[in-house]
This record gives structure tokens, sequence and C-alpha cells, in this order.
């Protein structure tokens, strides 16, 4: 149900979630890293993203459940504005720092998120977790063995994307790739 | 038989992971211009500037099949929200019933609940279906 994208920031590849999609992805969630993702506009060579590094999990998680607004999110967070290259599909580039101030007025409500979305992503794998102690009825192989190959299958395309192409990570985010 | 060139797979793969949306119902799309043009229907796939991006996923079917597709609300109200949270998407917001003659449809529900991705048939014109201004 929940696209996930890895992105490489700040030479780290971290796992997110797209959260708001229209036209392409708009906001991306990084649960190990309290990372929002907000997308600002199309130019012509990059999108203009914002990044909200939350400061606390609690802020982070009362915006996903939907009990809080972007900018109580926002005013709780340090802000930097990001470049996301059209031709580096996972690249983004922090420009620079931002503050609250000057982004505030771009929102004109504390608008919420729409949904819980920790509650549908519990959902999401509580319904896989079944589906695996069933496994041995045989009534889901099929179910079971697309989702394995999904992963499976991911896993692949991105070791082979970072083989071909090497991004600059550390070894910690390298690790949580291949982990993931 | 469809309006634009769809990427390899595209929209089988939709139908295999996605149901059909509702025809002869009401969907909303945010625009930039009033009245709507034509660029405000023009999918992400096959914008000029997202060329260099188009190269880049060239491997994830299901990634580009579905950006290939018009992002279309069900829901005014998601609508309205994308709109405050996201103003550079457009100030508009037209809506307009969709049939089954305009395109294929499918719900495509990851993130807003409403949300509806769609490829329309050559000859349709979908700044004739979205007329209706909402906002």
């Amino acid at each position: 149900m929940f696209e996930q994208e890895f992105i490489l920031i700040n030479n780290r590849v971290l796992p997110c979630f797209v959260i708001e999609y229209y036209d392409g992805p708009k906001e991306l969630v990084c649960l190990g890293e309290n990372i929002l993702l907000l997308w600002r506009k199309y130019e012509k060579d990059s999108e203009v993203w914002l990044k909200a590094d939350v400061k606390n999990k609690k802020i982070l998680y009362d915006y996903l459940k939907n009990r809080i607004g972007i900018l109580t999110l926002l005013q709780n967070s340090s802000l930097f504005l990001c470049r996301h290259s059209y031709e580096k599909e996972s690249y983004f580039e922090v420009i620079r720092k931002v503050k609250y101030q000057e982004i505030e007025k771009e929102f004109p409500e504390n608008i919420t998120l729409g949904y819980n979305f920790l509650k549908k992503l519990l959902e999401k794998h509580y319904k896989e977790i079944k589906s695996f102690s069933i496994f041995s009825s045989q009534k889901t192989i099929s179910s079971v063995s697309t989702f394995l190959l999904d992963k499976l299958e991911r896993k692949i395309y991105l070791q082979k994307t970072l083989a071909s192409n090497p991004p600059k990570i550390d070894s910690d985010g390298y690790t949580y790739l291949l982990a993931a | 038989m469809f309006k634009y060139k769809l990427p390899d797979a595209c929209p089988e793969i939709m139908k295999r992971k996605h149901r059909e949306g509702e025809y002869n119902t009401r969907y909303y799309r945010i625009t930039k211009n009033n009245p709507p043009d034509k660029d405000d229907f023009l999918p992400q796939w096959f914008l000029d500037f997202f060329k260099k991006r188009r190269e880049k996923c060239k491997k994830d079917v299901y990634k580009r099949c579905k950006m290939a597709g018009l992002s279309l609300l069900k829901n005014k109200g998601e609508a309205i929200r994308l709109m405050i949270k996201f103003p550079a998407l457009g100030n508009f917001l037209f809506s307009g019933i969709i049939s089954h003659h305009h395109g294929l449809l499918f719900e495509t529900p990851g993130t807003e609940p409403s949300h509806h991705t769609f490829y329309a048939y050559s000859e349709v014109d979908e700044v004739q279906i979205f007329q209706k201004r909402e906002k």
C-alpha cells in the first residue's frame, strides 16, 4: 500500500515511505531518522523540497497519527531547503538552513496529514505477518511468493544501481540499505 | 488507443495491482490555470523536464506506469487539503465526470484514500471534461 523510496541525503541512504502522492511523491517520511520531506516546487533542473529534522519522535508520530498539523511539526524541527535533481533520482542535496518564519507563510493553514499513517502501516504489516503464519496451509502461497519476490526484486535492483553508480555513503548507511 | 505512448507493461501492471475506479462519477483535478489548459492534464512522465528522471526509473515498471497516469481525487476535501499543503501544485480546483469512454481509471489509494490514476484514450480532451470550477 505504501511505496518505499530509498533516498540519499547527506551521504546516507535512508529508507522512507511516500505519505503524500499526487503526480509523483510529494511527502516522504524516514521513520528511523525522524525526517520529513515536503515537496515545494518544480524547477527547470530539479525539485525543491523542505527537509524537517523533527526534534522528537512524539511530534513526528503525532503528525503521522493526524493529531497535529504541519506547522506544529515544522515549528519543532530544524529546517533545510533541499534540491532533488531530476538526473539523480534518489539524491537530495541540502542547499541551506531555513528559519521557521521563512516557511510559515507558505502554509495558509496548519493542515494535517488527513489520515492516520501509522495505523495504516501497522495494519499492513499485521496482514503480512498473518499471511506468513498460515503459510503452511498453502492457501496463500501465491500471495506470500509475490510479497517475497517484490522485496527481493527491489533489493536486487537497488544493489545493481548502487554497484553501477556507487554513491558516497558511509558504512552504516550502506549496511542499513542492504538490511532493508 | 491511449492518448500518450505508455511505458512497457503499462497499464497491464495497474490492472494486476489495482481495482478499476468508479466511472460516471465526479473527480477532482488541481490546476495552475483558470480555465485549465492541456498542460494541466499532462502526466508527470511526459513532462519535458522529467526526461532525465524517466531514464533513471526505466527498471521500476510499476513506478513508471503510475507516473504515466494522471492523478485525480474523488474527494473534494482531500484535493483542497493538498492545495493548502502544496501551493505550487496550483491554485485552482476543477471537477468533471469520468466515463468509460474517456479512458482507464484505477483506484490507487496509497496515501490519499481517494487517489486515482487515469489514462486517457486518444482524442479525449480533458479540458472539456474538467470544466466545473470548484475553488
